[in-house]
């Protein structure tokens, strides 16, 4: 996080490409979302929607013809009309089916915005819609948020163009709204956590400082530890964990200063061993 | 089991060393049922459409401005166009499922309902090659027999398909 210039505090300070500048001159170091991340969460939001309204439109379907065939027979002018007219009593009803899916994907943004700051997609890759110079999204930004996204994600290219030339890598609707797309690589990684929460991980490694573990030590290890503390299928005696203790802790530093449960050191152990052996691609935090 | 519990209960009344709160996810970690695998694989599916559909649009442009031709080809230059068509999209879904099953544990879809997919004595994520061994040729093999790889899942109390038997693998689902 960058201070506040001392210098000339009244000029308005351009900020450095990587840092957003949330109110103008300050700089409070969210980061700006990849572009990948952003166009694949919105993948799995077209996706969760697109799912959905297959559904509804194969409910719609079956249903529409029960009752445009229904309404025909039932309001019949004369024996000749009854299919054109369940048939134009049906297009009726594909259209207004359609209208209401239009409306439906834009609800589902702006209601998951607005209420969340995220949709499901977004949440996955970690993404939050930040408003700029505010507390919170007002129900204006998200819908004119969304109105633009005609714009930008139906016609891809002038959403593209944004992205990349904007300063604060914002496409046409967050433009229009005042709004960012930040990605917090610690929300990302919260679900990533197996046998231990995210924040005790975070604080313990720092303490703990381990070491790279041999593979051969470390798969023993968790043939152990994934029965035992997430499947809860496993058996082990004390002395079966002391020894596991025993001989992981040259690893790490000395714990006795932080009174851990055994339990609770062996569970970081795991959680450790888990995230490097899960992680080989990206060698990172 | 009781000892398990025990051991733990024991844990959380001592008051002397700190033991750390569960994760949600450890709350119940669970293998994940028929109905919520189905839902990912679902919205998997449409997940991959939307992503091949450009790379096969833009195969199929590229090859027919080589060609020369504005028709429809036919014969053996469809037959290639297909090929091609399908060995880029095998290379894009090497990659993608070999990412997000490395990294994240599951494609997006399961991500969605919260399911991970983990080797079943390890609990560690699965490698490339792993990855593409159960999604490509194990799944094959599971859909090939009337999906009968897949109703397994109903049937089996550890919830596993044939392609989760064939590689070792387990989907769990974490609940809260």
């Amino acid at each position: 996080m960058s201070a506040i210039p001392a210098e000339n505090p009244r000029r308005e300070v351009q900020p450095a490409r990587d840092r957003l500048a949330v109110y103008s001159g300050l700089s409070i170091g969210l980061t700006p979302a990849p572009l990948i991340k952003r166009a694949l969460a919105y993948v799995v939001d077209g996706a969760i929607l697109t799912g959905c309204l297959y559904a509804l439109f194969f409910l719609v379907t079956i249903a529409g013809t029960i009752t445009a065939f229904g309404l025909a027979v039932v309001f019949r002018v004369n024996h000749l009309a009854t299919k054109n007219l369940a048939h134009e009593i049906l297009i009726a009803i594909y259209v207004v089916t359609a209208i209401a899916a239009l409306l439906a994907i834009d609800g589902y943004f702006i209601y998951f915005e607005y209420r969340k700051g995220t949709t499901p997609g977004k949440r996955i890759f970690g993404l939050r819609v930040v408003p700029l110079g505010r507390a919170r999204l007002s129900l204006g930004q998200c819908v004119r948020r969304e109105l633009f996204r005609y714009v930008d994600c139906v016609l891809i290219v002038p959403g593209l163009l944004s992205v990349c030339l904007s300063r604060q890598r914002q496409r046409i609707g967050d433009l229009a709204a005042g709004t960012l797309v930040t990605h917090s690589p610690r929300s990302e990684r919260k679900r990533d956590f197996l046998y231990i929460r995210a924040e005790d991980y975070l604080w313990l490694a720092e303490s703990l400082e381990p070491r790279p573990i041999p593979a051969e030590l470390r798969e023993r290890f968790l043939r152990f530890a994934y029965p035992y503390f997430v499947l809860r299928q496993a058996q082990a005696s004390p002395a079966e964990l002391a020894s596991w203790e025993s001989s992981l802790r040259p690893f790490i530093r000395d714990p006795s200063s932080l009174q851990l449960n055994q339990v609770s050191l062996l569970r970081f152990l795991a959680e450790y061993c888990f995230q490097t052996a899960s992680h080989q691609a990206t060698e990172g935090s | 089991m009781s000892q398990n519990v025990s051991n733990i209960l024991q844990a959380t009344a001592s008051a002397g060393p700190r033991n750390l709160d569960l994760p949600q996810s450890q709350a119940s970690t669970q293998p994940a049922g028929f109905g919520v695998r189905f839902c990912a694989v679902f919205v998997d599916a449409i997940v991959l459409t939307l992503i091949k559909l450009p790379v096969s649009i833009m195969v199929v442009i590229t090859l027919r401005l080589i060609s020369g031709t504005g028709a429809k080809p036919a014969g053996m230059e469809l037959i290639a166009e297909r090929m091609i068509d399908m060995i880029a999209f095998i290379g894009i879904a090497y990659n993608y499922f070999g990412w997000f099953y490395l990294n994240k544990g599951g494609t997006p879809g399961k991500l969605l309902f919260g399911l991970r997919v983990v080797d079943s004595e390890t609990g560690t994520h699965l490698t490339y090659g792993r990855t593409f061994r159960r999604e490509i040729l194990a799944k094959l093999v599971s859909g090939v027999i009337f999906c009968i790889g897949y109703l397994m899942v109903l049937f089996r109390k550890d919830r596993k398909a044939l392609h989760d038997l064939m590689i070792g693998t387990q989907v769990l689902r974490q609940g809260k």
